[in-house]
């Protein structure tokens, strides 16, 4: 339980509380940790400035990643820790409002797994975070984690 | 402008030339009235010359009348026959002196009065010679005093003769010297009335040529106007294009921006609505439900406009795509959207043209879609497309038998965010036609519709028409 963390990279504190939210009602029950701009979501990731001296060992099971960030944007993220062995292979599924094509085509280009867009209804974001709780947590089989099985 | 500067111009020429011929015209005038002038003159000249001769032509007849009655008077022995001639003699005399007065009457020059004293002298003192040489004949007087006075009279008659000679050479050179200045002032008019046409003529010339060359200078700097007004239309379309640009750009990304209070608003409403159904009264209830409805709606509009704004950023790739195939995929997607709509779909098959397959695809959708809102509520509800020509163009069509509309306002279903129906009937956040409109003003096609309320409608579209102007039209 304690490896399968989600790392939620968020600036928007009511989209935050509603992932929360979604992810509670699908009984999703993983840690999840909330990070509030790029630069944060990097130095998490690879162990640097507040979270100096981490295990980054132990990388989060799923980064649900926002692409419009303060500081460093969602797209830079994922070039930077897809360049990075330690989390080249985390699965990351790109959760924003943007339905711009070039930021979909990039976002796969670098080596996004899934991206979704957050829809209005809460009903209907709650069964997106259902579906995709369900497939990267549940269903699918990541490298590292059938390594440490 | 051009015409109406060359009418004034052609006025201007047709000026100058009226200036020109009248000052030839006035030129020629003038020459002939002053050789008519002089031809008078000169007429006069000779009569008077004529008159003035005739005179000195009847003194000479009267004093050779004179001498020949004194000759006869010397060979005449009969009393009688001498009372005659003397008689003839003494007429003579008269005639002469009729002559001489007339002469007089009739003006004489410096030179001719001294011609005429001459004569006179001579003829008086031959006349008092002759008189004392007839007294002497018929006193039977002595031989010796007439051949004393004889020479005496030869001499006066022949000093009256010269006189006479040169008041007709004198009125001869007269007339010859002015024969001659009215020559000269002939010969003057005809110098001036040359000269005075080849400036006429000359003025028109150059009349013509500054006519021509100010209506060459006209030309340039219409030209020059028309030239900076194109450039300025250009440059003024640009900066509004520009402008366009900018506020479209602030739309869509004010259209995104907005999704995230919005899902903030409608996902705790609806968290509020989950968690508190005991709480609330149904009031309370009503109004949070009215809320997530408006907030669902919102979200829907704001996708659109992102739509719409979007396409003005695709830079699009034509390729023959077959549209009939593109119907049934958007046929497919739309028919999602509403499972309780059971719509037959007729499609023509084998439609293919030029076009970018995405944006075309989302015209469809944006047309199959506004075909379902319309049938939804029909027993039987029919969509079909197809292609039909209209003006030898092919023209594509999708129809439907739903509510239809009234086609007094065709046109304002091409304005964004215009609705001819009450959201409740009909649905449908009015960007969708824009959308297609956009789409197509990109193909360089037009879309109109024909419908009639309660009786379906058909939303008709070209492709590649040869202006692309995009406008709406109504047939």
């Amino acid at each position: 339980m304690q490896e399968r963390i989600i790392l939620l990279v968020e600036d928007n504190p009511d989209d935050e509380a509603l992932t929360l939210r979604a992810l509670k009602k699908n009984n999703i029950l993983n840690e999840v940790i909330v990070v509030r701009d790029g630069a944060d979501a990097l130095d998490y990731l690879f162990g640097t400035g507040q979270y100096e001296g981490r295990d980054t060992t132990v990388q989060p099971e799923l980064i649900l990643l926002d692409l419009k960030l303060p500081k460093i944007d969602g797209l830079e993220v994922l070039r930077q820790l897809r360049s990075d062995s330690r989390t080249e292979l985390q699965p990351v599924v790109v959760l924003t409002t943007s339905i711009e094509e070039k930021d979909l085509v990039s976002s796969y280009k670098l080596g996004a797994n899934s991206y979704i867009r957050k829809p209005v209804d809460f009903n209907q974001f709650t069964e997106a975070v259902r579906q995709l709780g369900l497939y990267w947590l549940v269903l699918n089989q990541s490298p590292r984690h059938q390594r440490v099985t | 402008m051009q015409v109406s500067d060359t009418k004034k111009s052609n006025r201007h020429l047709l000026l100058g030339f009226a200036l020109v011929l009248l000052i030839m015209g006035v030129v020629t005038a003038a020459s002939l009235i002053h050789i008519g002038t002089l031809n008078q003159y000169i007429a006069q000249l000779i009569i008077e010359t004529s008159l003035k001769s005739d005179q000195v032509f009847e003194m000479r007849d009267a004093m050779r009348q004179r001498q020949l009655r004194l000759r006869d008077m010397f060979i005449s022995n009969d009393r009688l026959d001498r009372e005659e001639i003397w008689e003839q003699h003494t007429l003579a005399a008269s005639r002469f002196m009729m002559a001489r007065l007339r002469l007089i009457e009739l003006g004489l020059s410096e030179a001719e009065k001294k011609a005429m004293e001459r004569l006179t002298v001579g003829a008086s003192s031959g006349s008092i010679d002759q008189q004392e040489m007839i007294d002497a004949i018929k006193e039977g007087g002595s031989a010796k005093i007439i051949a004393d006075k004889l020479p005496e009279a030869i001499q006066a008659q022949n000093q009256a003769f010269a006189g006479m000679k040169l008041l007709i050479e004198i009125q001869r050179e007269q007339v010859e010297s002015q024969l001659g200045f009215a020559r000269q002032r002939f010969r003057n008019t005809i110098w001036i009335a040359m000269i005075l046409t080849g400036i006429g003529l000359l003025s028109g010339v150059l009349i013509s040529i500054l006519v021509l060359r100010r209506e060459a200078g006209l030309a340039v700097q219409l030209a020059d106007y028309q030239g900076s007004l194109e450039k300025k239309v250009k440059e003024r379309t640009e900066k509004l294009e520009v402008a366009n640009r900018e506020l479209e750009a602030y739309s869509h990304s004010l259209a995104h921006d907005l999704q995230t209070p919005l899902r903030a608003v409608t996902g705790f409403s609806q968290i509020l609505q989950e968690n508190s159904q005991e709480k609330l009264n149904s009031e309370d209830k009503d109004a949070l439900q009215r809320v997530i409805t408006a907030g669902k709606f919102m979200a829907t509009l704001l996708d659109n406009l992102l739509i719409l704004t979007s396409i003005s950023r695709i830079a699009p790739v034509f390729e023959r795509v077959d549209l009939s195939q593109l119907a049934k995929i958007a046929f497919e997607h739309i028919s999602r959207r509403y499972p309780e709509v059971e719509a037959e779909v007729i499609i023509s098959e084998g439609i293919v043209a030029p076009v970018d397959r995405k944006l075309l695809l989302l015209a469809m959708e944006c047309l199959f879609d506004n075909a379902f809102k319309a049938v939804r509520y029909r027993k039987h509800p029919e969509i079909r497309f197809g292609v039909t020509l209209r003006s030898q163009r092919s023209v594509y069509y999708i129809q439907d038998n739903g509510i239809g509309f009234d086609s007094r306002y065709a046109e304002n279903l091409f304005a964004k965010f215009q609705r001819l129906h009450a959201p409740g009937e009909f649905g449908g956040t009015g960007v969708g036609l824009a959308t297609v409109q956009r789409i197509l003003r990109l193909h360089r096609g037009k879309i109109w519709a024909e419908a009639a309320q309660g009786e379906g409608a058909v939303f008709y579209f070209s492709l590649n028409e040869t202006s692309d102007d995009g406008e709406t039209r109504l047939d």
